[in-house]
């Protein structure tokens, strides 16, 4: 077994990662950026290194700096978690060739999955339906145009080295094709450093549906059971639960058997995981892609077989051989989990990074919390917005569902929004019930507008403690003085914002604002609408106008925010528009958000 | 602007880019060299101690970054050497001033000074604390020469108080490299000054004084931790400046954003040391030496004690603290130091620690255990007189709750040093083993009855005269017991040690009444 292993990332999944590595008796090591000094799992680390200032650029995803890292504190091993440098085959290779244990597959395989058109090469000849799609990468308009001839519209443009949704485009139709070709390029260019494209049918309604694979790389190949990780929004995973609900045995049983046939077939090590998206309508699967790392969601597979993926990670990079085959795997009940993220979904899901006061968790029977942050913690603006995730058990889906709604109305983070109340809101869903949801639903059916926002609670009258703090943080600080150590525990104050909410009404956590992260606009200000020089289909760049205001003898110019279509108009000319109220909306805005996951 | 951009083809977006360039460049500090020797020498850059101090980055507001010397050169000064903006200590709000040393060696010139005195306006006209970082040696030649230096833009009026009769607010002072001249004054107006080890903190350097007065000394020798520690000129050394900036926001949070402010509470915890202990740590018998800290764990919050100037007169203690969640200051002789003897540097830093209790709403505890002030041609030299007087009216005049506790010994001006019955306690209690009275027997007798003892010897024998000795060392004793002080209510109460830390908060409470703010305008 390894004897120390360096966690090159950070919240939830580090502090996973580092728990696993205690349990197994493993030397933990931390990195962690100017914006996490002192997070949870840089507290929970046996030894914890700076890595840069906050940008991810300059931290977590600064190979150089980690392997200097890795040097310094003397580990034998890396483990990526998920997102930042996972699935990056450069880094893979530059912590093999260091001589370290990269916990994960081979750098080879990283590459080769990594690239969609070579992917799709291995799932077709592990005989895996494809959905019909261009062979490769088309370099021209003119080639898209046949291939597209071939396959059909609604089609999507994908980009070859993307993931997590960014690059991603959906053609309705011949005429937008252009557009979708070079946005998606554009935006893969800028997120991937490679800009090739290539195009497969786009299946509305459809499913998503995974498989957990483990492989040791000596011969031992199983599957763990499937997933379904259908309610997305743009493409962003928020619940997901194992085993797949309502699944045709026939279609389990296939779709397992060609997780473990590509893993076999590409002499897969690790975890890992094939992505198929399932036409529930017709029974139908087609593979999407393989993940060559652990997933945000790998905690409901293992509450659902009792295997813990992480700690077969690290024994398998030590040269383990899984000591259990197919036949011991048994799936047992239900488990579902929501992401817990620091978004409004009542603002677009806007990221509002902030100081968590005293947070709740939900405690009770069947339930597991993965938290990268305890009360009083800070929510840096400069990563992902998920915090957390909440899982829960049970007997079968309803039982897992029922506790797991419980479990969020038991949350509670002050300070921040959270995605807790709209999660809560979706599994009270019939559609979601019942099972008809698809990767669509969330955009189409489940709008947080029609779901009554909850008050953030630093809103609400904090808790009378009888002192004249409000809300009181608490921390130790240890003094090396001239005459020996000193601990002091150091109070200071929470969420008070007396200036900022006075001035702007809104807590301060929610103040910062980045131009990516803008929703849709909004009135400014309560005003009347004069002209709307737009019409819902219009194609509009971002700056172009879209609405003009007026209010207060002023006119008001409200521009697009990002490139995008049309999809509705909200208003028209003569109407008064109130303060915050929605103008038009426009598609989606994909690419923008900086997710380390899936 | 490029200098191939024509000015009639500016554009809005041109100048947003040199914004963006003009901003950046003022964020380079000294540059890579610069920066390079800056950390070479063990120190952080200014810009990386802002973030070590504050919550996080988001906090941070910054003024003045554009700044740039009046006098130009070819070398980039980078914000004339000085960062200035606002942020968080934990949750409170605070200016800071950072000196950048990478860059000139942070030396002062009339831009930096400008900068300095609009920061430590803002926060003390919207009231809220300074924090000073200071690393730099002196002004900046030439940019300060000849006429320049009696036309420097410093105002010692709106420098060192509120002009517009405001309250006053905290001022925090970290030393993290050698510190002179400007650099270190602003550390001398602060009410804790906190240095790092190898820094050093003087009037002026070495280099002057070698040209004055011939003088050759290091950094060190000159104005290093130990020296500045020993005459109060910093108040605590630290390891390195991550310690540093949690002892300046471990000071803060004893503190009011302002003196118009009440001093912020804390949820109360237990001592670290059982009250029950109490009556073992404090021996009997004058002669029997303890660690008058020991006193204090077992009275205040546990983790709550922050000793301010330790060693600066270490007869005396003085030290923040916490009493079942409220701050006090606490104001104890130190046994284990000249018997708790106080001398003039002892007297001194207790006027200045008083002071700054009574100038913020924090209460002061005293606790005797005091043979008196020291006597002797070297006190006397040192201006015990006047710093005993200077301190007892201080006292006096402290408009916060005071409440006194006799240990042990609370003998002569030591006794009234300490917040005796003279200078105004709201409280004043003692443990049964208090010995009070203006001087202690042994000697007491030997100086009161010196003649008559004498005579009884010369007309009755030794032996009668060490009986009236004795004698009268009983009647001094019997005298010297809280009882009588009690009876004559010099006292309020004789109360056992492990009620100490009750009582004292009890009278503090009394004593704060319906008054949470007790600043007299100064």
């Amino acid at each position: 077994m390894l004897t120390s292993v360096l966690v090159a990332n950070r919240g939830e999944i580090a502090v996973r990662l580092i728990r696993a590595c205690k349990g197994l008796g493993i030397r933990a090591v931390a990195v962690y950026s100017e914006a996490d000094a002192g997070a949870l799992h840089v507290r929970l680390a046996d030894e914890a290194y700076l890595l840069g200032p906050a940008p991810a650029a300059q931290s977590y995803l600064n190979v150089d700096r980690i392997l200097a890292v890795c040097r310094d504190a003397g580990v034998e091993g890396v483990h990526p978690g998920y997102g930042l440098l996972s699935e990056n085959a450069d880094f893979a290779a530059a912590v093999v060739g260091a001589g370290l244990v990269f916990v994960g597959p081979e750098p080879d395989t990283i590459a080769r999955m990594g690239d969609k058109v070579v992917a799709r090469e291995a799932a077709k000849s592990c005989e895996i339906p494809l959905l019909p799609g261009s062979d490769g990468p088309v370099d021209s308009l003119p080639a898209a145009e046949r291939v597209a001839e071939e396959i059909g519209y609604p089609l999507v443009v994908k980009a070859c080295f993307g993931g997590g949704g960014r690059g991603m485009r959906v053609v309705r139709e011949a005429r937008q094709l252009r557009e979708a070709l070079e946005q998606a390029e554009r935006e893969s260019s800028a997120a991937f450093g490679r800009g090739e494209v290539y195009l497969e049918r786009y299946v509305p309604q459809a499913r998503h549906v995974e498989v957990q694979v483990l492989a040791d790389g000596q011969g031992g190949v199983i599957h763990l059971g499937d997933r379904d990780c259908s309610v997305q929004r743009r493409h962003q995973k928020l619940v997901e639960e194992a085993p797949a609900p309502a699944l045709p045995e026939g279609v389990r049983r296939s779709l397992r058997e060609a997780a473990v046939r590509l893993a076999r077939s590409v002499g897969y090590r690790s975890a890992g995981t094939v992505e198929f998206l399932v036409d529930s309508r017709e029974n139908h699967y087609y593979f999407l892609e393989m993940n060559t790392r652990l997933q945000v969601e790998h905690g409901v597979t293992e509450l659902v077989t009792g295997v813990d993926l992480v700690e077969w990670q690290l024994k398998i990079a030590a040269g383990e051989v899984l000591d259990f085959d197919q036949d011991r795997v048994t799936i047992r009940g239900h488990a579902i989990q929501a992401r817990i993220g620091a978004e409004d979904p009542w603002e677009g899901f806007r990221p509002c990074p902030g100081r968590i006061g005293a947070l709740k968790l939900p405690l009770g029977p069947w339930l597991r919390l993965d938290f990268g942050v305890e009360g009083g913690d800070d929510i840096p603006a400069f990563y992902d917005a998920m915090f957390g995730k909440i899982q829960a058990w049970g007997q079968n889906r309803e039982a897992a569902r029922q506790r797991l709604v419980s479990a969020l109305h038991d949350f509670e983070a002050p300070g921040v929004q959270s995605t807790a109340p709209y999660l809560r809101h979706v599994l009270e869903q019939s559609d979601f019930i019942e099972v008809r949801h698809h990767t669509g639903s969330v955009e189409s059916s489940w709008q947080p507008e029609d779901i009554e926002r909850p008050v953030m609670v630093s809103d609400a009258p904090p808790m009378p403690t009888g002192k004249p703090e409000d809300s009181i943080s608490e921390r130790r600080v240890s003094l090396s003085t001239s005459r020996g150590t000193l601990d002091i525990a150091v109070y200071g104050r929470i969420g008070h914002s007396r200036a900022s909410e006075a001035a702007t009404g809104a807590p301060a956590a929610k103040r910062q604002s980045d131009p990516e992260r803008q929703a849709e606009p909004v009135a400014p200000m309560d005003s009347t609408v004069v002209k709307v020089p737009v019409a819902a289909g219009d194609r509009v760049s971002k700056g172009d106008t879209l609405v003009i205001l007026e209010a207060m003898k002023m006119e008001l110019q409200i521009t697009a925010p990002w490139d995008s279509v049309v999809e509705d108009v909200l208003v028209e000319v003569g109407q008064t528009a109130r303060r915050g109220a929605r103008l038009v909306s426009l598609s989606g805005k994909e690419g923008n958000e900086v997710k380390p996951g899936s | 602007m490029d200098d191939d951009t024509p000015k009639n083809q500016l554009t809005m977006q041109s100048l947003i880019a040199e914004l963006g360039r003009r901003q950046a460049r003022a964020r380079e500090m000294g540059g890579v060299d610069g920066l390079k020797r800056h950390r070479e020498s063990g120190r952080l850059p200014v810009r990386e101690r802002i973030s070590l101090l504050l919550d996080n980055d988001e906090s941070w507001f910054e003024i003045g970054a554009l700044g740039l010397p009046e006098l130009r050169t070819s070398r980039h000064v980078p914000g004339d050497a000085v960062v200035t903006g606002f942020g968080k200590v934990d949750g409170r709000r605070v200016g800071v001033i950072g000196i950048d040393s990478s860059v000139v060696a942070g030396t002062t010139a009339p831009t930096s000074m400008r900068k300095q005195g609009r920061l430590i306006e803002h926060a003390q006209k919207h009231g809220f604390p300074l924090v000073m970082l200071c690393d730099a040696d002196g002004g900046r030649i030439p940019d300060v020469m000849g006429w320049r230096f009696s036309h420097l833009p410093l105002d010692f009026k709106s420098f060192l108080k509120p002009t517009d009769g405001g309250p006053l607010i905290p001022r925090a002072a970290a030393v993290l490299g050698p510190s002179y001249g400007d650099s270190a004054l602003h550390a001398s107006t602060a009410h804790f000054v906190v240095m790092v080890k190898n820094a050093s903190l003087a009037l002026v350097g070495p280099s002057v004084i070698e040209s004055a007065t011939g003088e050759q000394l290091t950094d060190a020798e000159l104005g290093g931790a130990d020296q500045a520690l020993a005459i109060g000129n910093a108040h605590m050394a630290v390891a390195g400046e991550d310690d540093a900036m949690d002892a300046i926001a471990a000071f803060l949070s004893y503190f009011p954003a302002n003196a118009g402010l009440p001093a912020p509470a804390a949820p109360s915890r237990n001592p670290a040391v059982s009250p029950e202990e109490l009556e073992n740590i404090v021996p009997l018998g004058a002669k029997a030496g303890y660690d008058m800290y020991r006193v204090i764990e077992a009275i205040a919050d546990e983790a709550s004690v922050f000793p301010w100037a330790d060693d600066w007169g270490p007869a005396l203690l003085t030290c923040f603290a916490r009493i079942e969640g409220n701050p006090v200051g606490i104001v104890a002789n130190q046994p284990m130091v000249l018997a708790g003897a106080l001398d003039a540097h002892a007297l001194t830093k207790e006027h200045d620690f008083v002071d700054l209790c009574d100038s913020f709403n924090i209460p002061i505890v005293f606790l005797h255990d005091v043979p008196g002030l020291m006597v002797g041609t070297e006190a006397e030299k040192t201006g015990i007189l006047k710093a005993y007087e200077k301190l007892a009216l201080r006292i006096s005049e402290a408009a916060v709750p005071k409440v006194g506790v006799v240990l042990r010994k609370a003998y002569g001006g030591g006794h009234f040093a300490m917040g005796g019955r003279p200078t105004h306690p709201d409280f004043l209690f003692a443990w049964p083993s208090a010995e009070m009275g203006f001087m202690a027997p042994e000697t007491g007798v030997q100086t009161v009855y010196r003649r008559r003892l004498e005579k009884v010897a010369k007309e009755q024998g030794d032996e009668a005269a060490e009986k009236l000795a004795a004698e009268l060392f009983d009647e001094w004793v019997t005298e010297s017991e809280p009882w009588e002080a009690a009876a004559h209510l010099a006292l309020d109460d004789v109360i056992a040690p492990a009620d100490t830390r009750r009582v004292i908060a009890a009278s503090l409470d009394i004593a704060w009444g319906e008054h949470p703010v007790r600043v007299a305008r100064r």
